[in-house]
């Protein structure tokens, strides 16, 4: 947009400037006869200039990436235990719990939480739950999608089960992290022509001659072929407007099912079969270390159990 | 959940009502029409939901809101229906009726107290016929409107009327006289005078009544043209929208 534009051409601008700055700095740094006090000065200010430039460059880099369509909604974040028996349930309500966490301390809102509790298992001295089968809830705010996209995936396990005696050894559990965007703003527009509505018929003449208490309303909406039909109300205009109140939400809820589900099924691809393979990153409790295998990064945390508790 | 003995007597009233072919609307006291609820009585006419369609015809055919009055004539409210549909949905209208039934009088300004509507609304007690013309007690003697469900129904057709209208509902209201234009002919000369030049006469009639209309016009010199003719939901031909000619 135009707004977006100006700003990335006054940063262009930004950066052209100081590039040319940088070249007179240059000059006088490589100039044999150049006064040693005036060089230092220079190279101080290239640094500078460099660290300015940098800046600039990243900044640019942002505006030029086109923005994804559904940053800016909220989110809807699913966790489900994949490969690893009850660990893999509880390892999963560990990282769902630590997301709810997680994400309010960035700001957002958590609403509709649905857990649905494993019913098998032993109970560790830990925790008196053996884990979740499913896990959901609605994240709101501001661009909730955009800030939680990049944790989509399978996240992996290795630690030595919490419900296992001393001689266990270390198992490897995975669970699948999905973050779907809910999206808020869908226009529905229904032009009058599109509309037909019918109304109860009486036999005959009808009008004064007939008193009837029958006031149902149907509209069909004809480019989709929905019929919906009111009779809830008393007087033909309340039904009539409460059945275009339903076809409105109907063509809500099929347009809403459409953008998640296409979104889904780019979810399909993005968690694969969610084997152990398959993974985006990794918890590794006894080496204390987190690993993010997308942009092969490590760190080491002293207490991973403290970083999944927020 | 059994009923405690109050509540099975009432009950049983309602029945014997209802068996009594009394209409829904009259046991139960009160009905929709658009969007208010309106105290309905016998005898007083049940408004037809047809009706709700002539309040959208005279709505669309109105200026945009705004501070402008619109003064409007009412011939036979009824219970109100149309009136108080109009002051409700419109805050700049103001309504004279006119109404030969002292019951029905009452009612329309019980509903008009109801809805805190009656100080856009005058209702007189007056017959609308050929020999009286606007009594001198309305205080507006020109209107930019005239509108009306006038009784229509043909005097053949009375016959044929279910026991709920014909024993319960004042058959005044519906009785148009042998060709159901006994009231609609003298709306007419009732808006000769004092309708606006410019002005619109919204009728519910008969479907017969577009197609005899214009040689009753003629006949009584009523210088009156149909601008439209609208159909109903049951695609019969209910509604006209006339003006006056210019000489």
């Amino acid at each position: 947009n135009f707004a977006e534009a100006t700003t990335v051409e006054n940063l262009l601008s930004d950066i052209k400037s100081s590039l040319a700055d940088r070249t007179e700095l240059q000059l006088i740094i490589d100039d044999p006869d150049g006064d040693i006090e005036m060089v230092k000065l220079a190279q101080k200010d290239i640094e500078s200039i460099d660290a300015k430039c940098n800046s600039l460059i990243k900044q640019v880099k942002e505006y030029l990436v086109p923005k994804e369509k559904y940053d800016s909604e909220d989110a809807v974040i699913e966790v489900v235990p994949g490969a690893g028996g009850q660990e893999a349930s509880m390892f999963a309500e560990e990282i769902f719990n630590m997301y709810i966490k997680y994400v309010q301390d960035m700001g957002f809102s958590v609403g509709a939480v649905n857990m649905s509790m494993n019913s098998v298992g032993k109970n560790s001295k830990f925790s008196s739950s053996s884990g979740i089968t499913r896990a959901t809830a609605q994240i709101s705010g501001i661009n909730v999608f955009g800030q939680l996209k990049y944790e989509t995936g399978v996240h992996r396990v290795q630690r030595v089960p919490v419900t296992g005696t001393k001689n266990d050894r270390l198992q490897t559990s995975t669970c699948s992290v999905a973050i779907l965007p809910k999206p808020r703003n869908i226009e529905i527009n229904i032009p009058d022509e599109d509309l037909k509505f019918e109304f109860v018929r009486s036999s005959g003449a009808g009008g004064q001659g007939v008193n009837t208490t029958d006031s149902a309303c149907r509209v069909t909406h004809i480019p989709t072929g929905t019929i919906v039909k009111c009779q809830e109300e008393r007087s033909q205009l309340q039904n009539k407007k409460r059945a275009l109140e339903k076809l409105h939400y109907i063509l809500y809820e099929s347009e809403f099912n459409t953008i998640t589900s296409s979104v889904a099924s780019s979810r399909k691809l993005q968690i694969g079969n969610m084997n152990r393979n398959e993974k985006i990153r990794t918890y590794n409790f006894p080496r204390h270390m987190l690993s993010e295998h997308r942009v092969k990064m490590s760190h080491k945390f002293p207490s991973m159990v403290a970083f999944l508790y927020g | 959940q059994h009923l405690t003995q109050d509540q099975f007597e009432e009950l049983n009233r309602l029945v014997s009502c209802r068996l009594a072919r009394m209409p829904l609307q009259y046991i139960a006291g009160n009905w929709d029409f658009r969007e208010i609820t309106l105290q309905v009585r016998p005898p007083v006419f049940i408004p037809r939901p047809e009706t709700e369609q002539l309040v959208e015809l005279v709505l669309q055919n109105l200026p945009n809101e705004n501070e402008d009055k619109i003064r409007i004539l009412e011939v036979g409210p009824g219970c109100g229906n149309i009136c108080l549909s109009l002051l409700h949905e419109r805050s700049n209208i103001l309504v004279t009726a006119l109404e030969r039934s002292q019951m029905a009088a009452k009612l329309t300004k019980e509903n008009a107290c109801l809805l805190n509507l009656k100080h856009r609304l005058e209702v007189h007690e007056a017959r609308v016929d050929d020999t009286t013309g606007l009594p001198e007690s309305c205080s507006v003697q020109r209107f930019d409107h005239f509108v009306s469900n006038p009784p229509y129904v043909l005097r053949k057709d009375l016959m044929s009327l279910a026991p709920e209208i014909s024993v319960f509902e004042d058959l005044r209201a519906l009785d148009g006289g042998a060709e159901g234009l006994d009231v609609v002919l003298p709306i007419l000369r009732l808006a000769q005078d004092h309708l606006r030049d410019g002005g619109l006469v919204f009728l519910e009639v008969d479907p017969c009544h577009p197609h005899i209309l214009p040689q009753h016009l003629e006949k009584s010199n009523l210088p009156f043209e149909i601008r439209e003719v609208v159909k109903d939901f049951n695609d019969k031909e209910r509604f006209l929208i006339l003006n006056k000619i210019d000489k």
